[in-house]
């Protein structure tokens, strides 16, 4: 099992986006990609959700710990925000209160116009 | 419970998404519905990482840990059983976190057991015979997969006649699946359109079930309450000889073509 992340540069804004199977045997490989970007000084994340069919509290973990790092770099305009999260997903967002953390977009292109 | 299905694994994160696919075929074979299974994969997902990440030093991963599941349907309800050989631990007494915290305040993770509780319609633990017992029930009735029935239709027209009569056509079967649709067009017309004088034409219904009935009975009531009528025309023989064993016969004025009715007209003469 294995999940997918397409990277890709804007101007101000990088973009992730994941398919396939978000869980705990997965999970790692968005924390390390999440990381991998903000360790490059890409403090504004587009995280594309559409092609994510599941998604565990493992992926959310890695998530917030990345929201948590962006947001704690003052003066950066870091955040991390969800493009078109499919209906499960964004269930789980939901459950676990995400969704009022998180801004969401319906669309990629509006999670990437936001910043 | 019967519908039994058994899985044995390794305490490994590899084995997970295996478990998680035994556990999707267990629930639609079972009935549930596309939404309640992901809950049940989800659940067992994270009881299982939970206990893979926790419950075994990580030395042992894959050496003592076993992991069992059992599925089955009880009291229909779908039942899952989740037993390991690890310390003793009831996920149970774990403190919920709370989805209203502030990004500040929350921890990143810890929402495996939180989102296990949330998902199943119960959840209860046992040690028993050394092992940690975790059973999950979804009830079935509640989370069913639709059974399409063969599909239902009732098509519904109306044409104002003289004398403030409106003539209401209804082709197809007025049972439970389109009863609603019926009492809602003739509540409308009723409450809304202004008619209260209606000619309910059932040359084209040749089936009426018990809430068919009632629905012909609640626009019959309305109307009367608004000093008009419901008047039933044009009934086929099979559905007339109904009509008339229930007596509706006594209650609705039943004429056999709405002509007749205007003809008469009834309701000036109440």
């Amino acid at each position: 099992m294995s999940i997918e992340i397409l990277s890709t540069e804007f101007k101000r804004v990088q973009l992730l986006e994941v398919s396939g199977r978000v869980d705990s045997t997965t999970a790692g490989q968005l924390g390390e990609a999440l990381n991998g970007t903000i360790d490059a000084g890409k403090s504004r994340v587009v995280l594309d959700l559409s092609k994510v069919d599941y998604m565990s509290s493992a992926g959310l973990r890695e998530m917030v710990s990345a929201l948590k790092r962006v947001q704690g770099m003052p003066g950066s305009g870091g955040d991390v925000r969800i493009a078109n999260p499919s209906e499960r997903v964004r269930e789980v967002l939901e459950l676990a209160g995400l969704d009022e953390i998180f801004k969401i977009f319906p669309t990629q292109v509006e999670a990437v116009g936001s910043f | 419970m019967h519908d039994e299905r058994y899985l044995s694994f390794k305490a490994q994160l590899e084995n997970i998404p295996p478990a998680c696919e035994f556990v999707v075929e267990a629930a639609e074979a079972a009935g549930l519905d596309e939404r309640a299974t992901y809950h049940c994969q989800l659940a067992v997902d994270e009881t299982c990482t939970n206990i893979i990440e926790h419950g075994f030093p990580k030395s042992q991963h894959g050496h003592l840990g076993t992991i069992d599941i059992v599925t089955g349907v009880d009291d229909d309800s779908f039942i899952i059983v989740i037993s390991d050989n690890s310390p003793a631990f009831n996920p149970l007494t774990h403190d919920d976190p709370n989805p209203s915290e502030d990004l500040a305040n929350r921890a990143p993770g810890g929402w495996g057991i939180y989102f296990i509780k949330k998902l199943m319609d119960s959840v209860d633990y046992r040690f028993v015979e050394d092992k940690n017992q975790l059973t999950l029930r979804k009830a079935i009735a509640v989370h069913r997969a639709p059974v399409r029935p063969p599909t239902s239709e009732l098509t519904i027209t109306s044409k104002p006649l003289p004398k403030n009569y409106l003539q209401v056509n209804l082709v197809g079967r007025l049972d439970s699946q389109t009863s609603p649709k019926v009492e809602y067009e003739l509540k409308t017309i009723i409450n809304d359109k202004g008619y209260q004088r209606l000619i309910v034409n059932l040359t084209e219904v040749d089936y009426v079930s018990s809430s068919g009935l009632k629905v012909l009975v609640s626009a019959w009531r309305l109307a009367r309450q608004h000093a008009g009528d419901v008047i039933l025309t044009d009934l086929q023989p099979r559905i007339r000889e109904v009509f008339e064993m229930i007596g509706f016969d006594m209650m609705f004025h039943i004429y056999d073509s709405p002509g007749d009715v205007i003809a008469d007209d009834p309701i000036s003469k109440n």
